[in-house]
């Protein structure tokens, strides 16, 4: 499968790679202060909870986006990655649970009435992390995908979910409750391993480095404004809660903010002919 | 029952002592910086740089002695009113934290925000410490709290102390406001765009350099945003103020005089970003450069605050 790198075409692939990775995990999307103070700041229940409302419109939607970036994969050894990551999203190693069966698990965990999950007002810059990565996965070259839903989800999430995994141990879930979250650190260190050996073959020119590359800065440029996002949601809500009479919180405005639900009514995804 | 206690909250510095949360001790400003950006590999750099603002500053910070100052005077104003409250002071990342001094507020209490804008991750942010410390508590332990003082982004008492900053940095370098080779560049700190969407930040600090500028009777004046993060790709609020130094530049200015709007206090973003890297941005341009105080215990700033809380009692 794929075609033969000569040495000095692999060990270059490799090092753009390397350099990728490094680069993925100093962004700020990953480094997010919110993040980074899991382990430090007091994290509640009712904290996760406002997380779990927001995250769930990326979870529900990250099949959708390697489905249509399938759809344009050149070849079989793109294709095949993409499926194999997918057949993991749709629960192949979950005990048939795909990803978004075992995030409503943990949403119900948090306080999110069963039934409701898709009635959660969402914050600007969760609507924007979603229709910037279907713009991704339609209107950029394949490359520019693949370096999104690739080193840009694969090699981050381990990390930021490590993070997420300690504050929601601190605020006392149980390990049944986040298996969406663990799951994911093993999960994706081995989609993340199966990408190198699929991507490497799209790293011998500058050009398919370069697309690479942007795909995975583009993604973790929406992660960063997602959890800025969600920074302002908790601190918005939180206060809402606890404010004493007659006095209002200054932000977050659920008014107007759509649910995920209104989302797919309006929303219609097609995947068309284009001729040029 | 009356009110009895005034919780005074807000952002905090570093001052020694060290928090013994990491072992060994890094210092008290790496523990300060480190504890807003989290402890993340991918912010080291971040926190190093900033770290070493504050080194460069002696290592600590000013903001909690100006705050405990800044309480202190408003207590005794509400007291010289007839009002006499017991002042606490509690700040989101320095000790004494926020949510821990809640233990110790005794009755009814009404909260004062040390934070001249608002956004969730200032005011909001500081309020929902405030929430924490009170879930804490058994209920039978729960002081009652009975209000927030309203802010005051837009009060006579808040323009004016900055309106006599503004002409004490001004007299400093022969600044005349009224000649349009002055400019005047009003600082806040960014806040990523993600925020400011839903909050009226910026709206409350361009309504602010609006009325100095008028008190002032300023011609050239510009908003500029300090203090984020270089190495953040997403937008943030704009323009930073290098690039408002040029905008007043070529618009005519040959002396410019900056004036931290969002700031209470002389912390180390008014004296090294906006004092020190300002400067140097003013001596590229080949200007005069001053910067003004912030209104720390202003009398007009002090009677200001009083007035938030009196209203409140």
């Amino acid at each position: 499968m794929g075609m033969k790198l000569t040495p000095d075409q692999d060990r270059q692939a490799r090092q753009f790679l390397a350099d990728l990775r490094r680069d993925i995990l100093l962004h700020p999307g990953v480094g997010h202060s919110l993040l980074g103070r899991m382990n430090t700041d007091p994290r509640s229940r009712f904290d996760f909870k406002v997380l779990a409302s927001q995250h769930y419109a990326l979870v529900g939607n990250f099949t959708r986006y390697m489905e249509l970036l399938l759809l344009n994969a050149p070849d079989s050894d793109a294709k095949g990655w993409l499926a194999k990551v997918l057949v993991d999203e749709y629960g192949e190693r979950s005990d048939g649970q795909d990803h978004a069966e075992l995030y409503t698990h943990f949403m119900h965990s948090a306080g999110i009435a069963k039934g409701a999950e898709e009635d959660q007002p969402l914050h600007p810059e969760v609507v924007h992390f979603i229709r910037e990565h279907f713009r991704i996965c339609t209107e950029e070259p394949f490359l520019v995908g693949l370096g999104a839903l690739g080193p840009g989800h694969e090699w981050a999430i381990p990390t930021m979910f490590t993070h997420v995994v300690a504050g929601l141990r601190k605020a006392g879930f149980t390990e049944p409750e986040i298996i969406y979250w663990t799951c994911h650190q093993e999960q994706d260190q081995d989609h993340g391993a199966w990408l190198e050996e699929a991507l490497v073959q799209y790293c011998v020119t500058e050009q398919g480095r370069a697309e690479i590359h942007r795909g995975a800065m583009l993604s973790l440029d929406a992660r960063e404004r997602f959890w800025w996002g969600v920074i302002d949601k908790i601190a918005g809500e939180t206060t809402r809660k606890h404010l004493p009479p007659g006095v209002s919180a200054t932000t977050g405005s659920e008014a107007g903010q759509p649910t995920l639900r209104q989302l797919k009514q309006s929303w219609k995804i097609v995947a068309r002919l284009q001729e040029s | 029952m009356p009110v009895t206690d005034l919780f005074v909250i807000g952002f905090g510095g570093p001052t020694p002592g060290c928090c013994k949360r990491v072992d060994p001790c890094p210092g008290e400003a790496y523990c300060f910086v480190s504890g807003i950006f989290g402890h993340n590999p991918a912010r080291k750099a971040r926190v190093d740089e900033v770290v070493e603002h504050y080194r460069h500053l002696g290592g600590f910070s000013k903001f909690n002695e100006i705050t405990q100052a800044q309480a202190k005077a408003v207590g005794e104003e509400l007291a010289r009113r007839g009002r006499k409250l017991n002042v606490t002071i509690g700040y989101d990342h320095w000790q004494p934290h926020i949510a821990d001094k809640v233990a110790d507020l005794k009755g009814e209490f009404v909260t004062l925000v040390m934070s001249p804008h608002q956004s969730s991750v200032s005011w909001d942010g500081y309020l929902r410490r405030v929430a924490e410390g009170l879930e804490k508590l058994p209920e039978s332990k729960r002081p009652k709290w009975a209000g927030v003082a309203e802010p005051w982004w837009n009060k006579a008492g808040f323009i004016d102390a900055l309106a006599d900053n503004a002409r004490l940095a001004a007299a400093t370098i022969g600044a005349d406001f009224q000649a349009g080779s002055t400019g005047l560049l009003l600082s806040a700190h960014a806040v990523p765009m993600p925020v400011v969407r839903t909050a009226p930040y910026q709206n409350q600090i361009n309504e602010t350099a609006r009325l100095l500028a008028e008190r002032l009777g300023a011609s050239n004046w510009i908003v500029g945003y300090q203090s984020a993060p270089s190495d953040s790709n997403i937008p943030w609020t704009t323009p930073f103020i290098d690039r408002a130094m040029e905008e007043l530049a070529e618009s005519g200015a040959t002396r410019i005089v900056a004036v931290p709007i969002g700031f209470l206090c002389d912390n180390v973003e008014v004296l090294y970003d906006l004092g020190i890297e300002g400067r140097q941005k003013a001596e590229t341009l080949g200007v005069p450069f001053a910067t003004a105080n912030a209104v720390n215990t202003h009398p007009a700033f002090i009677k200001l605050l009083a007035d938030q809380v009196e209203a409140k009692l």
